[in-house]
């Protein structure tokens, strides 16, 4: 999205997930996956990644491809980033998803 | 001496560190975004550049105004090929004899080459000022025609790209032992045909990006550039501008992808060196993906001719290959050697052929320059073996699997050097490809394939059995072949007096996670845990020398490097222990972090023994003050990793749409270091791989259409991967590692043609070209002879 599209939001960026409900538990279950190489594309695929469980706390398989189809890697071929998207969906708290 | 070889489907539980699936020590940061790459960089006085580029594959250039740049707003510098009483060139490092090499100049001048090759230089206080100004920089161009493949740069009366040369022919090799008219006439069965593996752009996620830092008051430069070889870097920028080597200082920071561009120099960071001398303040350049697309290097572009001869039993009996490869305008550092060696040497992969003939012909044409890009010739050769093994089996009809059974070289032909001169250290053909078909279900999947075509629906499966060379060394074999570089790789390892450790060494991390596995080997002779271990990488002032990481070598000679240096240090470390209990050093038993000397029941912890080693109150003679020990471990020879890789296939016959269901890896890298790491790698060379044969492009079509149109692999694009391994480790090291990072990149493509065309051959169809478009599919299906249905 554009900045202007921001305005009056708050604004979580990489640097803030580790206070971040669902991003630090993304934080971990990426690196406990392998879901990382260069790292140039991870901040991206974790705020992807926070928007899919925040609306969706039990995605399929073939929703995490959906919702981070946008976010291009060229490293991982995709496949640990969805490992870890789904073991965070399997770790976050019983209240994520109520 | 061949070390003991295991073997199975899955890694055996490790005894020690190495083999472990440990998470990776350099995550945090990275997700925290405290990654830190070249464009994170800002200094004081930081200045942004910009640069004009030519919109034409080949035009003369008439005049370059620079009058109006130099005076836009924010603008303090404008350069063009004019300013430089003598035109500096970007020289290749790799030039193979009998080649002709022409360098890049640093800027344009008199002519240029391709779209998109640098013309003049704009510097400005900031990012946007810069581009603002570039535009106003005013190029006279008298358009020439243009000659963009091979096919046609090899014509008599083609335009010529160099007009110093008599035609566009850059290079010319041709290994083999020969002798193939001869075993080929009257051989019962013969066929040829050609293929094409196409042109396309690595796409690193972080385009490339220098900072330039000269610094008048103490004449030394540094330069921030995300390179894969920073050394090899220093010396190339170094020779490029004529700055010495020792006032010049490269660090690379956290670099954000590689696969090959991210190991030459190019025109922009020698520019910016160069303009930040003129202003005595930082420059920095970050590249915009339009720029990434056309000046940093493209790999491969062959284009492929094959004959061979076989008996009737699929015997291959002799192979004539020729291949033309389309290097570009200029010749890029190694882009003499990646189509020529790289390539010829491993046309024969993994068989057993009597008599091989390659002919490889390399042209200058108006595109931008071709260099290596992951796999970097293999991929190539692998390609036409492995597609030739399954043309031979389909036209003589034997199952493809059983065409590999017969011509595999067996294990008691190996170590072996090949008739065109790749080196096999080890090679357990048979055992691989078992494991591969067992895992894909091969038998079930024929059955269901023969159900399949009486429904009418198009299933095909396909084999790949790559094999590669990894590890590049002894610098020896590299001079035989024109390639001015070492074959060794450094590493330094010191205690810290508490009883830590750092290791230097000169690979270079770009995703790879060495940090963590260098640091499990390490551990494991030091006898500490990895926590205690740091890895410095990426900057020529504390790195002692390196080579770099490229050819997936970081583990096999890089890795060696830091077990050597950490095991003469853990060495160093018992004799002190021993001295300081007054024991025998063989009388002396550890455990754990202590040091015991039975006899005399005294103890010294190992952070003590490291302390004693720096104070030097108490060292004997022999020892001396100080625990550190530096390797330039350099290999007696490369090794030669393999794989079986299977694909599985569906085509829609309406539309020509291809899926691919299933994909079975089985890779052969001798010793894994870290199990989850190198399943990392295997699939991020795979996605490449399967970008290659399915969708990805970099030659500009006839359409207009570039290579910015073609789709790289999206998340939805690609199906899980069945990864695994088979354990032959090499004697070439004392890890006995061989190499990953390339080879899903080398497998898919033919496993994933030979799919397709085994799901299709039935039809009619003989030959499918990369990448397999629903539109090209279509095509092959409409044309396809109805006679071929068997």
């Amino acid at each position: 999205m554009l900045a202007l599209q921001a305005e009056g939001a708050s604004i979580t960026t990489a640097e803030g997930l580790r206070e971040h409900r669902i991003g630090s538990v993304l934080q971990d279950a990426f690196k406990a996956c392998h879901g990382l190489q260069c790292g140039y594309c991870t901040p991206g695929m974790l705020a992807a990644a926070v928007g899919l469980l925040q609306a969706n706390p039990n995605p399929t398989e073939d929703d995490v491809r959906q919702a981070l189809r946008g976010n291009l890697c060229r490293c991982t071929g995709y496949e640990h980033i969805l490992d870890a998207v789904q073991l965070a969906a399997a770790n976050l708290p019983e209240e994520a998803s109520a | 001496m061949k070390p003991e070889t295991a073997y199975s489907g899955e890694l055996a539980e490790p005894e020690g560190w190495v083999g472990k699936a440990l998470p990776r020590r350099e995550d945090d940061r990275l997700l925290e975004g405290a990654g830190r790459y070249v464009d994170d960089i800002s200094l004081s006085g930081q200045l942004y550049a910009a640069f004009v580029r030519s919109p034409h594959a080949h035009a003369t250039l008439r005049n370059v105004d620079c009058s109006q740049a130099s005076r836009a707003a924010g603008a303090s510098l404008c350069l063009t090929a004019e300013d430089f009483k003598e035109l500096h060139e970007v020289a290749p490092n790799w030039v193979l004899p009998r080649s002709t090499p022409r360098g890049r100049p640093i800027l344009a001048k008199g002519k240029v080459r391709y779209v998109g090759e640098p013309v003049a230089l704009v510097v400005a206080s900031s990012p946007a000022l810069a581009r603002d100004a570039a535009d106003l920089v005013e190029i006279d161009y008298d358009p020439l025609p243009a000659v963009l493949h091979q096919d046609d740069a090899r014509d008599v009366g083609a335009p010529l790209v160099h007009d110093d040369m008599e035609s566009n022919l850059a290079a010319t090799f041709a290994p083999g032992n020969g002798g193939f008219e001869e075993a080929a006439t009257g051989a019962p069965f013969r066929t040829q045909f050609s293929l094409r593996n196409q042109r396309l752009v690595p796409f690193s996620i972080e385009g490339r990006a220098v900072n330039a830092d000269y610094d008048p008051v103490t004449d030394r430069m540094t330069l921030y550039i995300g390179h894969q070889i920073p050394h090899m870097a220093r010396r190339m920028v170094a020779s490029t501008i004529g700055f010495p080597e020792h006032r010049l200082r490269v660090i690379s920071p956290d670099v954000g992808g590689g696969f090959g561009p991210k190991m030459h120099v190019y025109q922009e960071e020698a520019v910016c060196a160069l303009a930040s001398i003129r202003l005595g303040r930082p420059v920095k350049w970050t590249e915009r993906r339009s720029e990434n697309v056309c000046n940093t290097t493209h790999g491969r572009d062959h284009a492929m001719h094959v004959d061979v001869a076989a008996d009737l039993d699929g015997q291959l009996l002799a192979m004539r290959v020729e291949s033309r490869a389309n290097i570009g305008a200029y010749m890029s550092s190694m882009g003499s050697g990646i189509p020529t060696v790289n390539v010829g040497l491993f046309v024969m992969g993994v068989y057993d052929i009597p008599n091989v003939e390659v002919d490889i012909r390399c042209f200058y044409t108006n595109t931008p320059p071709v260099d290596a890009y992951r796999g970097a010739g293999r991929p190539e050769a692998s390609y036409l073996i492995e597609r030739t093994i399954d043309r031979v089996a389909l036209e003589l009809g034997i199952d493809q699997a059983e065409m590999r059974r017969r011509n595999f070289l067996t294990e008691n032909q190996i170590p072996r050097r090949q008739p065109t001169g790749a080196m096999i250290d080890t090679g357990r053909y048979h055992h691989t490809l078992e494991e591969a078909l067992k895992r894909s279900d091969y038998e079930a999947f024929r059955a269901e394939q023969k159900a399949a075509r009486q429904t009418g629906s198009l299933i095909g499966i396909g084999i790949a059995n790559y094999t590669e060379s990894c590890g590049i060394g002894p610098g020896q074999v590299q001079k035989l072949v024109g390639f001015d570089r070492g074959g060794y790789e450094s590493a330094r390892v010191r205690m810290t007096s508490d009883g830590g450790a750092v290791v230097f060494s000169g690979s270079h991390s770009h995703g790879q996670g060495h940090k963590t596995t260098y640091a499990q080997i390490a551990a494991d002779e030091l006898g500490i845990s990895p926590d205690r271990i740091d890895v410095i990488q990426g900057d020529t002032e504390s790195v002692p020398q390196g080579v770099g990481t490229f050819n997936s070598r970081s583990v096999a000679v890089g890795g060696s490097a830091v077990k050597v240096a950490a095991g003469r240090v853990a060495d160093r470390i018992h004799r002190l222990a021993a001295h300081l209990l007054q024991a025998k050093p063989e009388k002396l038993e550890r455990d754990g972090d202590v040091f015991k000397a039975p006899a005399s029941n005294t103890s010294v912890t190992f952070a003590e023994v490291c302390h004693a080693a720096w104070t030097g109150h108490n060292v004997p003679p022999d020892l001396g003050v100080g625990l550190e020990e530096t390797e330039f471990y350099h290999p007696t020879s490369m090794s030669a990793p393999y794989g079986a890789h299977i694909a599985q296939v569906e085509i829609d016959r309406e539309t020509g749409e291809l899926a691919l269901t299933r994909y079975v890896a089985v890779d052969d890298c001798g010793k894994v270091i870290n199990p989850l790491l190198a399943r990392g790698q295997v699939h991020g060379g795979l996605a490449q791989g399967i970008g290659q044969a399915l969708w990805e492009d970099g030659m500009p079509q006839a359409d207009g259409s570039t290579v910015l149109d073609t789709p790289l692999p999206r998340f939805d694009m690609l199906p899980r991967f069945e990864t695994s391994h088979t354990v032959t480790e090499s004697w070439t090291n004392p890890l006995g590692a061989k190499g990953l990072g390339e080879a899903g990149a080398i497998g898919a493509p033919p496993a994933i043609v030979n799919a397709a065309i085994d799901a299709l051959w039935h039809l009619g169809v003989r030959e499918l070209e990369m990448p397999l478009t629903p539109a090209s599919v279509l095509d092959a299906i409409e044309h396809a002879d109805a006679g071929g249905e068997p």
